[in-house]
């Protein structure tokens, strides 16, 4: 499906300072986002609270997903061949053209001209739409919100709300060019149009296309939670239906299962579960009228099992609630489109640079963060994003020190490592504090200026002090 | 194309030669909930306030006729053919029909397999209910179970034993109407799955 508003091609910025600061000044933008950020923080809070002791849970969420990571090879050779016993066809993709390739493939040989998508994280990554419109099959987001950024012609900004920055006046230019008459912006009226609209596709469509929330090893099982009911359709109604999993979004039981559930929707929404928990065991079985005569899957690395291994493995032990997004200080300024990764926030600056090394983000992502530690306080399987950061950055630092830059830390690390160094420094920065307010208010100087205060400095520095 | 040893190879030695963590011996105990949540008082707690009606009667007799009295006006009504739902009248005998009649449904009447207090979920079987569409094509739905099939808490589901056939092909925990806040964060109910859901439990 192509946007049906016709706006002009907008450039994106290359570097993410450029990005931010355009969202710093759109206020539409920043008030939604601020608005949807509190309100989930809001509700996550209070959802946490319906467990006897959420801190508990956490732990135990961490250990189960570590463990999972320990022994990932094992745990998904066992659910693969679960899932093939029970009908099931599961597609190893090292890389996103490879997992294209395999969809590609099935869509090829189905004949298969409307496929109909749930909200897939994964499927974003591997850029999937554009890969199948290429081929002249057309796709149709079902989501509410990813139907909306579809017709829009963008790319989700919030793990769970994709459509977070757009409001009702918006989806009202979009649903009305679509439908060809007047629709909303009362957003129940615009929502029974999306309802009506999407019907259609899905009882026409071919084949259906998923994500997966969590497999389940034990039984060869995939989960998948949502509220709408279009994970339901999309799983259900087309003949085919094609899952994209993410290599590690798996645990081992239905125990490991439970505990994973409890605090999903909690983290996400704020909701003790997400209105629909699909739990799915290979195709429709002898004896069911509907659902999916073929159910395939296709299991993901792109870039995953490098981190394997390394000290930043945990990172794959994200669950992807979303939370880390809403209560970062950087994100509920700028929201999800100033990173310009698949994956936005604080989760999204550690996965980009691990999963795309090569790609602007890659470099720039890391820095886009406080270091405040909000997003690891939340982390419901307790992954130390803020710690990954640092490490990142020190990381880059390393890899890029230029010569001089090298040799200025080396000079200021010889010059405090003694008492009359010291000393120096310090009258030094005394003398100079009032050159500060006389730097150029332009240029880059300007800039570094504008955005900082020289803190004042006591008459003696402290090691003088009696 | 990577088969399933060489992703698997790759991964193991990626994983390096690390011990694999202890998994035995280490069950993982239940969740605990800070309030407990039971039987149908709880059931009805929670399914009500997510949106959900509860409508209790003694008897699938009376079960058959409150069905009726709900499902009236709401349009053709699909029923799955499960014996404990014999009793009510239908438009559409789910699964001894034609695929293409079911999306005209109004509302749909599905036979729950369980209900937990503590979320306040309907479990949904494909098994049972012989496919998946009449609770989730329909924008109105009635759910059909016994009180002793309450359970506590989500895991009395995802930690019971399904036997040798395993899990059926789709098992489904429902929480009230479909709902979506993905405009401007305000809820709004049966944007695609159905939006009007009405408990009918069995005491007796
Ligand atoms: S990193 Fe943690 S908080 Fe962020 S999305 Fe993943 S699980 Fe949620």
């Amino acid at each position: 499906m192509t946007p049906t508003v016709d706006s002009p091609p907008v450039s994106v910025p290359v570097h993410f300072i450029d990005r931010a600061d355009r969202a710093l000044h759109d206020e539409q933008l920043r008030a939604a986002v601020r608005h949807a950020t509190d309100l989930l923080m809001k509700g996550r809070q209070v959802a946490l609270g319906g467990l006897e002791d959420s801190d508990v849970v956490r732990d135990e969420a961490r250990r189960i997903r570590s463990r999972v990571l320990s022994r990932l090879p094992d745990i998904l050779d066992r659910w693969a061949t679960n899932l093939e016993a029970r009908g099931g066809h599961v597609h190893w993709a090292t890389d996103a053209d490879e997992a294209v390739e395999i969809i590609l493939d099935i869509a090829r040989r189905r004949g298969a001209r409307l496929l109909v998508k749930g909200k897939s994280m994964a499927s974003e990554e591997i850029h999937l739409n554009s890969a199948l419109e290429a081929r002249g099959h057309e796709v149709v987001e079902t989501d509410l919100g990813e139907f909306i950024i579809q017709l829009a012609g963008e790319t989700p900004s919030h793990l769970i709300a994709p459509a977070i920055h757009k409001d009702r006046y918006d989806v009202e230019k979009l649903f009305t060019a679509d439908a060809g008459h007047h629709v909303g912006p009362d957003i129940t009226e615009e929502a029974g149009y999306a309802r009506r609209r999407l019907r259609s596709s899905f009882l026409e469509a071919d084949i259906g296309i998923s994500g997966v929330n969590c497999a389940v090893a034990e039984t060869g099982t995939i989960g998948l939670v949502e509220n709408e009911g279009n994970g339901r359709l999309c799983t259900s109604v087309p003949p085919v239906h094609i899952a994209i999993m993410g290599m590690e979004r798996i645990v081992e039981t239905w125990e490991d299962l439970d505990v994973i559930l409890s605090l999903l929707a909690r983290s996400a929404t704020g909701q003790p579960l997400s209105v629909y928990t699909n739990l799915i065991t290979g195709p429709k079985r002898p004896g069911e009228l509907d659902g999916p005569e073929e159910l395939h899957v296709v299991v993901l690395d792109n870039g995953r099992s490098a981190a394997l291994g390394t000290e930043y493995a945990e990172i794959l032990n994200c669950i992807r609630c979303g939370a880390c997004l809403n209560v970062c200080p950087v994100y509920r300024q700028v929201g999800g489109h100033a990173y310009d990764s698949v994956y936005g926030g604080p989760i999204g600056a550690v996965l980009t640079p691990l999963l795309n090394p090569a790609s602007p983000g890659g470099r720039e992502l890391p820095e886009a963060s406080s270091l405040c530690g909000a997003c690891a306080e939340v982390c419901p399987v307790r992954i130390p994003l803020d710690d990954m950061l640092l490490r990142l950055r020190h990381r880059d630092a390393r890899a890029d020190s230029s010569r001089m830059r090298r040799l200025g830390f080396s000079a200021w690390s010889w010059l405090w490592a003694t008492r009359p160094g010291y000393a120096l420094s310090t009258a030094a920065a005394r003398r100079s504090r009032g050159l500060a307010s006389r730097l150029p208010s332009r240029g880059w100087l300007g800039a570094w200026r504008e955005f900082r205060e020289i803190p004042p400095m006591g008459r003696r520095d402290r090691r003088s002090r009696p | 194309m990577t088969t399933r040893e060489q992703f698997l190879g790759r991964l193991r030695s990626a994983t390096g030669e690390r011990a694999p963590a202890d998994t035995t011996g280490e069950p993982v105990p239940p969740v605990r909930y800070a309030v407990d949540r039971s039987g149908l008082t709880g059931f009805t707690e929670s399914w009500t306030a997510l949106g959900g009606t509860v409508e209790t009667v003694t008897d699938l007799e009376a079960a058959a006729a409150a069905v009726e009295a709900w499902t009236a006006g709401k349009g053709p009504l699909m029923v799955v053919n499960h014996p404990d739902l014999a009793g009510v009248p239908r438009d559409i005998d789910w699964p001894d029909c034609d695929l293409d009649v079911a999306p005209d449904a109004g509302c749909g009447v599905v036979r729950a397999d369980a209900a937990v207090a503590q979320t306040g979920s309907v479990v949904v079987s494909s098994t049972t209910n012989h496919g998946r569409s009449v609770s989730l094509l329909p924008l109105n739905c009635v759910f059909v179970f016994r009180r002793d099939e309450i359970v506590d808490d989500p895991g009395d589901i995802l930690r019971a034993d399904f036997g040798p056939d395993g899990p059926p092909s789709q098992l489904v925990l429902i929480g009230g109407p479909s709902r979506s806040g993905d405009i401007e964060m305000s809820l709004t109910t049966g944007v695609h799955g159905p939006g009007v859901v009405h408990a009918v439990v069995v005491t007796g």
